[in-house]
């Protein structure tokens, strides 16, 4: 156990760093924020109204602690824009990203697994250039444009879903998974032609193995020793970069909001930014980043689990 | 392809065509870039316009190539800036040990804990609007994975044969790290500042898509995109033109990396 207190003991310690460079962050801003936010052409009440509002009126520390305190009981501040609580509006637009982020996060690995598997299987042959010439396309294609793409071919030509129509999940279930495969995809293509070239590599490596060599000397089919032996070895070594996936669902997810118009935390975030809402980018930050450390950390743990030699590697 | 002769000959050709499209944007282009003609609206790539035409009637291509150059600029000093502080980290990280190594790790894993889009959000919202602040943000961005392998590799060779024995020989840390670890760790490092580029390039785009990158009137790809998007059925060459030049410059930095790294690798 002495493994699992020490991740623990670096999960806190992420998490008051990640806290800490959050405020930090947002407190050096080169002037006052209360002026950034209302222009100059605001008077000296309305700043120190907003002032007192932002509490960049208290010490440092004082504004720190009373943060991060609220924080931990749930109540992450005010949004200046939508005078309304940032708990509230999270919780309004997380079932939305989640749910996308989810339906990506079955997209990557449903298409990237057998393809990763086929194209090991077909190595040196002309179907794995094809192969490998469609990840390298879709390592290289921004998720913004392809998602300009999506709209473009699915939406406006083939009808196949209505673009800036979003349906939500509460009135119509099946108008809004037909909605949100397109955006899903979007955020999932980058990720599996990173996968597919990842689990071609480890299904290779596993292929020169001595357990493989002795499966075939038995007379075992390839196609036997590829899905019975192989590929649970290959599937193990996808779990380490789990971490990484969600991230990059989350960071894909940011963009791809914005262009298909989801009403998500992504398109919330940028707004924030776009806005100078203080006080909610921040506590967007926040979440999301604690979200992310909180990931990787189970992440690590699962891989204990399923795979105990990387504990002692 | 062992050899990766292929990649780079693929790479060299896509990053040299750009590059060249943008360093001959400096000697001017085939149209002003914000001249207006309302009499050529929206027309289809011909030969007077090899890209076609906006909304406003101004020659895509001739702001393809322009903002191809401030996308190369963005991305070539996004690196150097994240590849020297990097090394100064990654070197005294790794050659220090200890609890100097510990804090910069620590420190190194809190940035890395956010995304890097999350990052250049950041650093986005809380400085003024300026032209550089993109450079600032993607800096910060690609410090942590960089240090990172500044920092192996110091610690592969601090204590390398050649490194002792200079040691004994009396030179100092600076020099012994300076003069005999970097030039081995930043063959090491080569790749990833090739890759660095192209994610230099899929970050600014991205950023200047949402508004937050290089801002107009200067054209980049990613505003580019943003403003073709309404008229994506009727105009589509408004979009596929910056967009294909971002992924072959994508693609091309890819191939480079690649080449680079089976080199080192066999």
């Amino acid at each position: 156990m002495h493994y699992l207190a020490k991740k623990t003991l670096i999960l806190f310690l992420t998490l008051l760093l990640v806290s800490l460079f959050t405020f930090v962050a947002f407190h050096i801003i080169p002037g006052d924020p209360a002026r950034l936010i209302l222009g100059t052409q605001a008077t000296d009440e309305k700043l120190e109204m907003l002032r007192h509002q932002l509490g960049t009126d208290r010490p440092l520390s004082d504004q720190y602690l009373s943060w991060i305190g609220g924080f931990l009981k749930g109540d992450f501040g005010t949004s200046i824009r939508y005078s309304m609580p940032v708990k509230n509006l999270i919780g309004e637009r997380l079932p939305v990203t989640l749910l996308l982020g989810l339906i990506s996060l079955a997209l990557i690995l449903l298409i990237s697994i057998p393809i990763g598997i086929f194209s090991a299987r077909v190595k040196d042959t002309f179907l794995e250039q094809v192969i490998s010439f469609f990840t390298m396309a879709g390592i290289s294609t921004p998720g913004f444009f392809l998602s300009i793409l999506f709209i473009w071919i699915f939406g406006l030509i083939l009808r196949i879903f209505t673009p800036g129509q979003y349906v939500s999940y509460q009135t119509d279930l099946s108008g809004f998974l037909q909605f949100m495969f397109f955006p899903a995809l979007a955020i999932a293509v980058p990720q599996i032609a990173t996968l597919v070239k990842y689990i071609r590599a480890s299904m290779l490596d596993e292929l020169g193995r001595d357990y493989v060599r002795t499966a075939k000397g038995k007379g075992a089919s390839l196609t036997s020793i590829l899905y019975s032996h192989v590929f649970r070895n290959a599937v193990v070594s996808v779990i380490p970069l789990f971490g990484m996936i969600i991230g990059s669902i989350f960071s894909g997810s940011i963009i791809v909001e914005q262009v298909f118009g989801v009403p998500g935390i992504g398109r919330l975030l940028i707004s924030s930014v776009t806005g100078r809402d203080f006080p909610l980018t921040q506590a967007l930050v926040m979440y999301v980043a604690t979200i992310i450390v909180i990931t990787n950390f189970l992440v690590d743990i699962l891989i204990q689990v399923i795979d105990p030699r990387i504990r002692l590697s | 392809m062992k050899s990766g002769k292929t990649e780079m000959i693929i790479g060299c050709v896509l990053v040299g065509i750009i590059a060249l499209l943008a360093v001959g944007s400096l000697f001017g282009t085939p149209y002003d870039i914000n001249a207006m003609d309302n009499t050529a609206r929206m027309q289809a790539p011909s030969a007077a316009h090899l890209f076609g035409t906006d909304n406003y009637g101004r020659d895509i291509f001739s702001r393809a190539i322009v903002g191809a150059r401030f996308t190369l600029i963005v991305a070539v000093s996004t690196v150097i800036g994240s590849t020297l502080i990097s090394i100064v980290l990654g070197l005294i990280s790794g050659y220090a040990g200890g609890i100097v190594d510990e804090v910069i790790m620590r420190v190194i894993d809190a940035v890395n804990s956010f995304p890097g889009i999350l990052i250049a959000l950041i650093i986005v919202t809380v400085m003024e609007h300026g032209s550089y602040t993109i450079i600032v943000a993607l800096i910060i961005m690609f410090i942590p994975s960089f240090t990172r392998i500044v920092r192996t590799g110091t610690l592969q060779y601090k204590n390398a044969d050649f490194v002792r024995s200079n040691r004994g020989f009396g030179d100092s840390d600076i020099r012994l790290l300076l003069v005999h670890i970097l030039p081995n760790v930043f063959p090491l490092l080569l790749s990833s500042i090739v890759v660095g580029l192209s994610n230099a390039i899929l970050a600014e785009s991205s950023m200047s898509y949402l508004g937050l990158g290089i801002q107009p009137p200067t054209p980049s790809w990613g505003r580019m995109l943003y403003e073709a998007q309404s008229y994506i059925l009727s105009a589509p060459w408004m979009a596929l033109a910056p967009g294909f030049m971002i992924v072959a410059a994508i693609i091309g930095l890819n191939c480079i990396g690649e080449g680079i790294r089976r080199k080192y690798l066999n």
